[in-house]
């Protein structure tokens, strides 16, 4: 009985003890209590790298270019914690004059949670080229739609890309390539999108939050060390044909519709978003770039795992770059609308990707992939006034008085609208 | 001396609420996440449209400003169907799939 008793009370203490640290910390996440209840589990150590020491350099090598070596200068060194080892690619300026390209703009405002650089593109050249995944083999990928460098093709490398091509993008300031899979109309059209919008942001490097990795808890909530984004830094993200990749690789993808008499929303298939998107409307095709990079890889085999997500894993309920990851890299957002008009059959609207998967729903393999050519002079202006200074920086607005131009012949519509996939 | 004035199935009841109780506080809670659809929806709406607005009053837009860059040249058509001609095969077998669409005519 007494013995009995003894249980009772040791069950009631337990039961008193959980309801004091609810008390305490009522907002505390699930696994805070998972550690309670196991008994604290490990935590993972800190970053040991040091500055100018540890990690692995990684010499990256593109089909017929030369790799220079640069070691990361943009670190953070505000914090003296840790340094990138990547080995970057040597400094390629614009071969032509910068500030032609530059037009006077105010300064923008304040934004209150993120720094933020906005642009929009008009849609590129269609080909079935890839140069990240079949570089020097043109025709072998699935249809894609390019935006920014209008002559980026299979055989585009870092250097070329930053010395050829017009950009899509307002200006040849941003030589990058962006590309996504062809939208095909399931009538033996590919449908071109009628602008991209595109959203650089992160927090200001001076802000605690990103100034060092550390294990959660931490007091600032430490996402992950700032970082710009390396010269010749490119990935792939979205859906993974492999499967192998958890979903802090393949971060977000959705659908969405804008205009008149459209219901927004965050659609999952491009057939639940078309039932909200009536003609006259405008269709959105939207993913998210991951923000935490390794520091070590401007690519790798499989041009994903250089790069990852930040997730809430942690379960302190802030976002959180993994360890493997502590570099945290301006995340950008692209958005790809296309008019919907009047006759057209929505219900075969399907990206070229997801003809490898007949079976799942039309919109299921969304990705897109990156391949950085920035003019470095202009990186760094919307890096250290629209970033980190926490700018709300629109329309090429690099925040510093001046903005990127735009091209002449920018169009509102995509024209033509369909064109034909040769057969 | 008694330790407690309640009899043993009072305290087992009182012990078992205490515990449901801690275990319903402590339940799993999600990360911050993505409010509702529509939210997130009109949110991004919101982003784009301003962004779209601020274009039109960009410098290089206006009417006979001439502080736009130089024209691009875009070819817009495709030159091949891409898959190394695997393309037209899989599409065929894509509308298969879904069956409630009529097959593209040839």
């Amino acid at each position: 009985m007494r013995n009995g008793f003894l249980g009772y009370k040791l069950i009631g203490w337990s039961g008193a003890a959980l309801l004091a640290v609810t008390a305490i910390m009522p907002h505390a996440p699930s696994s805070a209590w998972n550690m309670l209840k196991t008994g604290m589990q490990s935590r993972p150590g800190l970053l040991k790298k040091s500055s100018g020491s540890g990690g692995t350099t990684t010499t990256t090598t593109s089909s017929g270019s030369t790799t220079t070596t640069t070691t990361t200068t943009t670190t953070s060194s505000n914090t003296g914690t840790t340094t990138p080892t990547a080995t970057e690619f040597s400094i390629i300026p614009s071969n032509f004059d910068v500030n032609s390209e530059l037009v006077d703009m105010a300064v923008p405002g304040k934004d209150t949670d993120m720094g933020a650089f906005r642009f929009i593109c008009n849609p590129g050249q269609i080909s079935a080229d890839d140069p990240i995944v079949f570089p020097g083999q043109p025709g072998k990928s699935h249809l894609h739609q390019f935006y920014g460098n209008t002559s980026a093709n299979a055989y585009s490398t870092y250097q070329s890309l930053r010395s050829s091509g017009q950009s899509t993008c307002m200006s040849p300031l941003n030589r990058s390539a962006y590309w996504m899979p062809a939208m095909l109309d399931g009538k033996g059209n590919v449908v071109r999108p009628d602008y991209i919008s595109i959203y650089y942001k992160r927090r200001p490097s001076s802000d605690p939050s990103v100034q060092a990795w550390k294990p959660a808890p931490d007091a600032n909530k430490s996402m992950g060390i700032a970082t710009s984004l390396p010269n010749g830094l490119r990935f792939i993200f979205g859906w993974d044909p492999t499967g192998m990749h958890p979903a802090e690789r393949t971060g977000t993808a959705w659908f969405n519709c804008d205009g008149p008499t459209a219901v927004p929303g965050q659609y999952a298939t491009i057939a639940e978003a078309m039932a909200h998107c009536p003609a006259g409307n405008h269709f959105g095709a939207v993913i998210n770039a991951p923000q935490c990079w390794d520091g070590k890889n401007l690519d790798v085999p499989d041009h994903r795992s250089h790069v990852s997500y930040a997730t809430y894993s942690n379960g302190y309920g802030y976002l959180q770059c993994d360890q493997a990851h502590p570099y945290v890299i301006p995340e950008f957002t692209l958005g790809a609308w296309y008019t919907v008009a009047p006759g057209d059959d929505t219900s075969k609207w399907h990206f070229s990707s997801d003809e490898m998967v007949p079976d799942q729903p039309a919109g299921y393999t969304f990705h897109a992939d990156w391949f950085g050519a920035w003019d470095n002079t202009v990186m760094s202006m919307w890096m250290d006034n629209c970033i980190n200074k926490l700018l709300n920086c629109s329309a090429g607005n690099l925040g510093n008085g001046k903005g990127m131009k735009m091209f002449s012949g920018f169009s509102w519509t995509a024209n033509p609208r369909l064109v034909p996939i040769p057969q | 001396m008694s330790r407690s004035n309640l009899p043993g199935t009072t305290r087992t009841a009182l012990c078992l609420a205490l515990i449901l109780a801690a275990g319903a506080c402590a339940k799993p809670r999600t990360a911050p996440n993505p409010h509702n659809d529509t939210q997130v929806g009109s949110k991004a709406n919101k982003e784009v449209e301003a962004l779209v607005q601020d274009i039109k009053k960009h410098p290089s837009m206006q009417a006979g400003s001439n502080e736009a860059g130089a024209p691009i040249h875009v070819d817009p058509y495709p030159h091949s169907s891409g898959m190394s001609g695997m393309g037209h095969q899989m599409g065929e077998k894509w509308n298969e799939a879904h069956s409630t669409r009529p097959a593209p005519k040839k």
